[in-house]
């Protein structure tokens, strides 16, 4: 609604030049709706925090996918490499995300649906959980590898819907 | 000892699943109407760290905090609308069943030895707790310790929600009381003030969400029915009966939170008559708490100190009168034509202008954090005279009980947002004679108070929510009842709202 009881219009002053100028806009309403969906609701601000986070998420599917690829036991013929491989990216990665300030986030999506994968690749083959006769450590260690990617996947989501963000990026809060 | 499940216990249990339920869309309510998470006490634009919210603001044009709110489904907050008032007297009536409960339940723990079942008793129990994870993570399910009703992780969690996370977010709740973070104004400045208490007691939210989310995933890898059965019977004889009794259980809990926000958005009034027999009762004993706030981090003394800590741009809320008179006080500059009337219930009814002020008050400041009823704070350094100084020189009469304030501004005349008449507000003789209740002329060593900050005289009233420190005051009237004045309840927002005029928390 417009401000009807504005001194400076009823004056016949007028700034409106931007679409919020004088009143309050709402965003992400669908026509025919009175609120947006709810998560449009939440938005975080935490870049540099945001940032370590993902690097971290990133380095426990690398960490997770090595210890796998370390033990005597391989999920599916010729697993090794490809642990290995998701290894290596995620070192990369991180060092990357550590150094500079590039936005990286995609190739962390592309490493983490890597890692799910070989996750998936182990249930087709003999994936080391504890009743295929994996120790327990070993067992943890290879579902670290599919929390922890769709923990990626999660917080890249939120990245993408603008719920969080991460450095060099910002929310840009106006108000 | 057999831990097991005592009686006592199982009540406990469902009656957190009630309070904390409640206490969660109740606070969100609160949270909606300034949705907006912020590190530093001064909530300057654009620093926030969290916001919850879609509404962006005017940008060409001064915008009020009451411009702020958000509307919130009544399906995810309690009552929904925006309506905080509400928000509040269900958010207290909840607290107050929470703390008690919490309280009875941390003494049954210590008197019957239960205690033992979430502190561990030796550092094994966080050895055992790394086993357990990692069991969790191989998507097997650990065993119980032996002689404990459930597994080292189990108890570190549940220990933690219960004995740390429950009174930090009481505390946490308890300092964003005005009486009581100004009176213990050394410990809300040690702890970082009251934004980071605000994000504290936020934080202490998703701790809860996520406890819950976890705990729900947890019963249901356990067993649905299993589980249940120890919540409803203590052992896991019964779990058909156990599921089906506690699945009743949670149809009634979503039962009482649908009749609760249609009986609230139906009938306000009565949800107030309710805060006011369930709350009034503890909430009263807060105005034992004279507010001695004087806000410095290097301040030791309790001394006045300078604008080292003061807010640049004291956010204002609420718009300026319009009227004729008012806006010609303000061409003037004020200290000419503005006099401040005293009258009603005393022996010396008296006129006042800024200058009397001035000498009257010989120099007197206060530095202090305003407490937005709606979230935002600012620290402002106020030069004026306390009322209690005003009331001495005019000498109220016997059966005096209160002071009412009117303002210049007339709500519906001067703000959009609002409907309704003349913004006045009243004290209980008990507020009035408050140390830090005060009439202010002057804002953070500027000569005077900026317009939207109340020119040229205001009310500062430490020990309450900040729309009770009227603005662009007018006069002041000394009264033996105020319930015969506008709705009866004791000031505008009071009347037109849902506030209580004793909003010490």
């Amino acid at each position: 609604m417009e401000d009807e009881k504005s001194p400076a219009l009823r004056a016949g002053v007028d700034f409106r030049g931007t679409q919020n100028a004088t009143m309050r806009v709402s965003e992400h309403v669908r026509p025919g709706r009175k609120r947006a969906p709810l998560l449009r609701y939440v938005r975080f601000n935490l870049p540099r925090a945001t940032r370590l986070l993902l690097l971290f998420v990133v380095a426990v599917i690398g960490a997770a996918s090595a210890a796998v690829a370390l033990s005597d036991r391989e999920p599916f013929a010729f697993a090794a490499p490809v642990l290995w491989a998701v290894c290596g990216v995620a070192v990369v990665f991180v060092a990357v995300g550590l150094l500079t300030s590039a936005r990286i986030w995609a190739w962390g999506a592309a490493l983490a649906v890597a890692s799910l994968l070989v996750y998936l690749g182990g249930l087709a083959g003999d994936a080391p959980y504890v009743w295929n006769g994996a120790s327990i450590v070993l067992a943890a260690t290879w579902n670290v590898t599919l929390l922890a990617s769709i923990g990626y996947l999660v917080l890249y989501s939120a990245l993408r819907y603008g719920i969080i963000v991460a450095a060099p990026d910002d929310q840009n809060f106006m108000d | 000892m057999d831990l097991g499940f005592p009686w006592w216990l199982r009540v406990e249990h469902f009656l957190n699943l009630v309070f904390i339920s409640f206490l969660v869309r109740s606070g969100i309510e609160i949270l909606g109407t300034y949705p907006k998470l912020y590190r530093s006490q001064h909530t300057v634009a654009g620093t926030a760290w969290a916001q919850f919210t879609i509404q962006r603001a005017p940008k060409h044009k001064y915008y009020t905090v009451g411009g702020e709110y958000d509307d919130y489904s009544p399906r995810l907050s309690l009552p929904g609308r925006g309506l905080l008032g509400l928000g509040r007297y269900w958010h207290f009536i909840t607290v107050t069943g929470f703390v008690s409960s919490w309280v009875i339940y941390f003494v049954l723990l210590i008197f019957t030895g239960q205690w033992r079942r979430y502190v561990p008793t030796s550092l094994d129990t966080f050895t055992q707790a790394g086993h357990d994870m990692l069991a969790y993570l191989a998507f097997t399910v650990p065993e119980a310790v032996e002689g404990m009703p459930f597994n080292a992780v189990q108890q570190l969690s549940y220990g933690f929600v219960i004995l740390v996370l429950t009174p930090l977010v009481i505390i946490t709740g308890a300092f964003q009381s005005p009486a009581i973070a100004n009176y213990f104004s050394r410990l809300t400045r040690a702890v970082g003030g009251r934004q980071v208490i605000r994000t504290v007691h936020f934080l202490c939210l998703l701790g809860y969400v996520a406890f819950f989310v976890v705990h729900v995933l947890m019963v249901l890898i356990h067993g649905y029915a299993h589980e249940t059965s120890k919540m409803v019977f203590g052992s896991t004889d019964l779990p058909v009966a156990g599921g089906i009794i506690f699945t009743v259980s949670l149809i009634v809990v979503v039962a009482l939170h649908v009749v609760a926000t249609r009986w609230t958005l139906a009938d306000g009034r009565a949800v107030e008559r309710l805060h006011n027999v369930v709350v009034r009762p503890w909430s009263n004993l807060l105005y034992r708490l004279p507010a001695r706030m004087h806000y410095s981090r290097s301040n030791v003394s309790g001394e006045d100190v300078g604008l080292q800590n003061t807010t640049h741009n004291f956010r204002g809320s609420g718009r300026p009168p319009e009227a004729k008179e008012y806006l010609a006080l303000m061409a003037n500059g004020y200290d000419d034509d503005y006099v401040l009337e005293i009258g009603g219930y005393v022996e010396r009814p008296m006129s006042l202008t800024i200058r009397d002020l001035r000498e009257l008050a010989d120099g007197h400041s206060q530095t202090t954090l305003h407490h937005c009823v709606q979230g935002f704070s600012s620290i402002g350094r106020w030069r004026g005279i306390t009322v209690s100084d005003l009331l001495d020189l005019a000498g109220p009469l016997p059966g005096a009980t209160d002071v009412v304030y009117t303002s210049f501004q007339n709500m519906g005349r001067d703000d959009a947002l609002y409907e309704g008449g003349t913004y006045y507000e009243s004290n209980p003789m008990i507020e009035a004679r408050m140390p830090q209740t005060l009439i202010a002329f002057e804002l953070n060593d500027e000569g005077a108070i900026p317009a939207k900050n109340g020119a040229p005289v205001r009310l500062r009233m430490e020990t309450s929510t900040g729309f009770r420190s009227l603005k662009w005051l007018e006069r002041i009237e000394v009264v033996n009842r105020y319930d015969i004045i506008g709705q009866g309840r004791g000031g505008y927002f009071e009347d037109a709202d849902f506030y209580d005029r004793n909003q010490l928390i």
